[in-house]
Order: C-alpha cells, then sequence, then structure tokens
C-alpha cells in the first residue's frame, strides 16, 4: 500500500502540482499576502471588538481614513492576483514577467463590468458625476476570474514569446526600447481576445463573463470548499502528504487557497455592506452567516490548521521535551519547542520522524481533524463567531491567532485543541520513545 | 569561502538550519555564506552561489530545481531527511562541501 502510494499516486499529484499552471496560483497568490495583512490591521483598528475602544477610534475621526486604506489594499486582491498568476507563469518560463502581469490586469479588467457612474457630493453639498470601477469584482467575487485571467494570460504571452512572435528592432536601437516592445504583439492578440469574449458574452447573453464566471466555476467551488466534508478532506490530505515527506499545506493549498480566500474577501465585503447599512461590529458578524457568509475562510485556516505546525504537533513536542527518556526525543522536544509557538515544525516532522513512520500517523491525522471539524461544527452552530476579514499571518502563536480572529470563543476552542494534542499524541509517543530507549541501551551495552 | 543557499517552502523552517550550519563552520574554520529563501525564488539567488540544497519538503521538486540550477551551473541535492529533521549542521555543512566539491 505505501509503495503504491509513493511510487503511483504520489508522483501523479506531483505532476499536477508542478504543472504551470499549479505552480503559478501558488506562486503568484503570494503577491496579494502584505496586502491583505496591511488592510485587516486597518479593519481590525476602525471595527476593534471591544466597544470602549471602537468608539475611541470613531471618537478621533479617522475611521474613513483607515476605511479608504482598507479599500485600496484588502480589496484590490483580485486585481493583484491577476498580475501575480501572469507574472509567475511567465517568469517561470524564462520570459520578461512584468509585462505579462501588466496584460493580466488589463484582461481582468476586459472581464469586468464596464465602468460605472455614481454621485456624491462635495463639500459645498454639489453633485459630482464619477466612473468608477465596480468594486464588486476586485477582491472576493473576481478572484477565480483574475486566476483564469493571470493562465490565460501567461499561456498565450509565453507562447508568443517562445515562437519568437515579436516586434524585432534593427541592431542598434538600445536594449530598453526593444524591451519595451516585447509585450505589443502578445498584449494586443490577448487583449483583443479578451475583448471579443466579453462582447461575445454581452451580446448574446446579456452578461459579463467574470459573472459567468463566477456563477458556474466559482460559487461550486466555494461550495464545496465550504462544506464540512471539503475542509475534513483537505485536513486529511495535510498531514498525508506530509507522512511521505512532502510539504502538505503547500500542495493542498494550491488548491484550498484560492477558495479559502476567495470565501475571506467574500466576507470581509459582506461584513462591510452590512456595517455601512448601519449595523454594529457584532450584529453584523452574527448576520454573516444569512448573508451567505463562509466558514472556511483563509483567517479560520490559520487559525485552526497547522498551529504549532502541521498535524498540531505540540502535544507530542511538550511529551518529548519534558517526559520523553530517550536521547532522541529529548532533542527533538528542544528544537521543535521554539518554532512550534510560531506554527513551524519542519524539526519534529524530520527529526522524530513523523515522516514515513507509521508509529505516529494517527494522532498525526486524529487532531488535525479534531481541531477544523471541531471550529466548523461549533462555527455552524454559533458558539465561534464567522470571521470577517480580519486575518493574521500563519506565523501568529496560537491562543493569539483565536483571540484576533474570532474573539474568546476562537482562542478557547484552540486551548482545546492544544490540551487534547498532548493526549491524543501521547500514548502514540511513548511507545515510540521507549522503542529509541531500547535501541540506545542496546547501543551502550 | 563556500556560499551556500537553503531552499524551503516559506525559507522560515529552513533557518534554523542556517544558525546551525554557520555554528558547525565556525567550529571547524570554514569560512561559509548561507541564507535561506523559499524555493518559488530559487532562480534569482544562484549568482556566485557554490552549492543548492532543497529541505527534504520539497525534495519533490528536485528534478526542477535541479535544471534551474544546472542552468548557473550550481550543483543542487535534497537535505537528507534525518540531518534536516535533527538540524545537524556539521552534516549538512559536510553534504554541502561535497556536493559542491570544495
Amino acid at each position: 500500500m505505501g509503495d503504491f502510494i509513493q511510487s503511483t499516486i504520489l508522483p501523479a499529484f506531483m505532476k499536477f502540482v508542478n504543472t504551470r499552471g499549479v505552480r503559478a496560483i501558488k506562486d503568484g497568490m503570494m503577491f496579494s499576502m502584505p496586502l491583505i495583512i496591511v488592510g485587516a490591521v486597518y479593519l481590525l483598528l476602525f471595527q476593534l471588538p471591544i466597544e470602549s475602544a471602537a468608539n475611541f477610534v470613531t471618537s478621533l475621526g479617522i475611521v474613513p481614513y483607515l476605511s479608504h486604506g482598507y479599500t485600496s489594499t484588502f480589496q484590490m486582491t483580485a486585481l493583484i492576483t491577476a498580475i501575480g498568476v501572469g507574472y509567475t507563469w511567465a517568469k517561470n518560463e524564462g520570459h520578461e514577467p512584468l509585462s505579462a502581469g501588466v496584460i493580466s490586469i488589463a484582461v481582468f479588467l476586459i472581464l469586468i463590468p464596464d465602468y460605472v457612474a455614481g454621485e456624491y457630493f462635495d463639500a459645498e453639498g454639489a453633485a459630482v458625476t464619477v466612473s468608477g470601477l465596480d468594486k464588486t469584482w476586485l477582491a472576493g467575487q473576481g478572484m477565480i476570474g483574475a486566476m483564469i485571467a493571470g493562465l490565460l494570460v501567461g499561456l498565450i504571452y509565453s507562447w508568443f514569446l517562445a515562437k519568437d512572435i515579436r516586434i524585432k528592432m534593427p541592431e542598434g536601437v538600445p536594449d530598453g526600447v526593444a524591451a519595451a516592445f516585447t509585450g505589443l504583439i502578445p498584449a494586443a492578440a490577448i487583449c483583443t481576445c479578451a475583448v471579443v469574449v466579453y462582447g461575445l458574452c454581452m451580446g448574446i447573453g446579456g452578461v459579463t463573463p467574470i459573472e459567468l464566471i463566477y456563477k458556474f466555476v466559482q460559487t461550486p467551488l466555494q461550495a464545496v470548499g465550504d462544506s464540512l466534508p471539503g475542509v475534513a478532506l483537505f485536513e486529511f490530505l495535510i498531514p498525508l502528504f506530509w507522512f511521505f515527506g512532502v510539504h502538505g499545506a503547500t500542495v493542498v493549498g494550491s488548491v484550498a487557497s484560492p477558495i479559502s480566500q476567495a470565501n475571506q474577501l467574500e466576507n470581509s465585503a459582506i461584513f462591510t455592506k452590512l456595517t455601512e447599512q448601519g449595523m454594529s461590529r457584532a450584529e453584523a458578524i452574527a448576520a454573516l452567516p444569512a448573508n451567505g457568509g463562509h466558514i472556511f475562510t483563509e483567517a479560520f485556516q490559520n487559525c485552526f490548521q497547522a498551529i504549532t505546525g502541521s498535524g498540531i504537533t505540540i502535544g507530542l513536542v511538550i511529551f518529548m521535551t519534558f517526559f520523553a527518556k530517550s536521547a532522541q526525543m529529548k532533542q527533538v522536544g528542544k528544537l521543535g519547542l521554539g518554532c512550534g509557538i510560531f506554527n513551524i515544525n519542519e524539526p519534529v516532522l524530520f527529526g522524530t520522524p513523523i515522516v514515513l513512520n507509521p508509529k505516529l500517523i494517527v494522532p498525526f491525522i486524529a487532531v488535525p481533524l479534531i481541531s477544523n471539524i471541531g471550529a466548523y461544527i461549533l462555527t455552524d452552530i454559533g458558539f465561534i463567531p464567522y470571521t470577517m476579514g480580519v486575518t493574521v499571518p500563519w506565523t501568529t502563536p496560537p491562543i493569539l491567532s483565536g483571540l484576533i480572529v474570532c474573539g474568546w470563543q476562537g482562542a478557547l476552542w484552540q486551548a482545546v485543541v492544544l490540551v487534547a494534542s498532548f493526549f491524543v499524541y501521547m500514548p502514540f509517543a511513548k511507545s515510540l520513545d521507549n522503542d529509541y530507549l531500547a535501541t540506545e541501551q542496546g547501543a551502550e551495552a | 569561502m563556500l556560499t551556500i543557499r537553503l531552499f524551503c517552502a516559506a525559507g522560515m523552517s529552513t533557518s534554523l538550519l542556517v544558525r546551525k550550519m554557520e555554528e558547525a563552520a565556525a567550529a571547524e574554520g570554514t569560512e561559509v555564506d548561507i541564507i535561506a529563501f523559499p524555493v518559488g525564488e530559487m532562480d534569482q539567488h544562484l549568482d556566485g552561489v557554490d552549492v543548492a540544497l532543497l529541505g527534504p519538503q520539497v525534495g519533490y521538486m528536485k528534478a526542477q530545481m535541479q535544471k534551474t540550477a544546472a542552468a548557473k551551473g550550481v550543483p543542487c541535492d535534497v537535505i537528507p531527511m534525518a540531518d534536516y529533521g535533527m538540524v545537524n549542521g556539521k552534516n549538512v555543512l559536510a553534504f554541502a562541501k561535497k556536493l559542491a566539491n570544495k
């Protein structure tokens, strides 16, 4: 069975993970990460969970500015994703990447609805008519469309350059000038194709391409990812990959992250809309489930998925550090304690080892499942609040991350999981410790 | 001077190993320059490098990364799991030296 997985299933999956498209999505999505974190901090500041603190921020009069900062970072994620995916694809193919990113942003904008007009009132109360982009599509709802735009641009752009179809400058023209023309033919061809697609969709169906993608691709994906079986499957697969020595979070993340990120951005958009309609922070969070909010978000993942590292190994580390008798386990425990607090556990995975060690596979898979299924159900029944956009870097220590993202209820569940980790790992770790001790004593004798 | 670059998923877990390798190098009097990066940025960090090492968790990308490294004439291989897990700076340094042929 193990051989079959290693020789057949794993290589096939690795082939998928290493395909150009998946790599472009995985690495391309990283570009929006800083903006998401920064935007989430603004969101946290103007939507503080403690009422007196929130009133204080409001009294300072800076809420509109923070909100502006948040909209310009967090709520631009789809735009950034389009650039990132197109850029990464071209880069991986060894072509000039920025042109691909630039074309991707144009294609994404072509796919979304035309500029919308609106009016606002200036300081003197006079109506000013403006036109702008429909924000709806620039973040959550546009995520999958943005990825598709980036992927297609990356593919076609790289094809043009690989075939050397570009405007060639006569000799003596400076490189910089020549490079400026590199993207011209691909840009013309790709953008024109996108315009034709937009024209066909609008002409025949009266609908924009992004709306079709949202309805027929993104919504079904989100529904699967946001279900209990979907979440359980992701959480089961991450440790399973790690068991074979493969970075599970990266591999599973290439499929799960687009969904969880889109979910998170949508939650945040719903939340902002509800607060703009006059709801308080708490009311808006409570109203998220009824307004199409999602449980499985990136913030949810950062809180319950790989706290103290994949497999939630803190219990194992505590056992090894303070209770193990074998030198090997004591040593790994010491190495793993410091980084475990920040959700990093490679020394534990490879040093204990957990990788390819059938003795620890049961708790290694069970603890994350307990954590995530529990968190999902507790959110579903209304104990843990829905996440509303506030998120933390994945290296944020547990309890703290739970507290910031979903209040004391989230922190409490994390605490329960950390304790459970110790008791679930203990019997298995004890048995392994005895094995090591016997070997070590045998070596000495 | 031995210039080593380590690559893992995010460049974080490997930084622990960097410190241990530097300690091991200092103990044996080898001059080293070691930095860890995310594997996705490997192509940008190969100039003037003697050897590129991959964390075992990204070992599945070995073939592809070896190609990237070979294009710049840099030898590249996956760090053995046990040495990586025990953060055995001495062994990994020896592994790097052997690969770099220095």
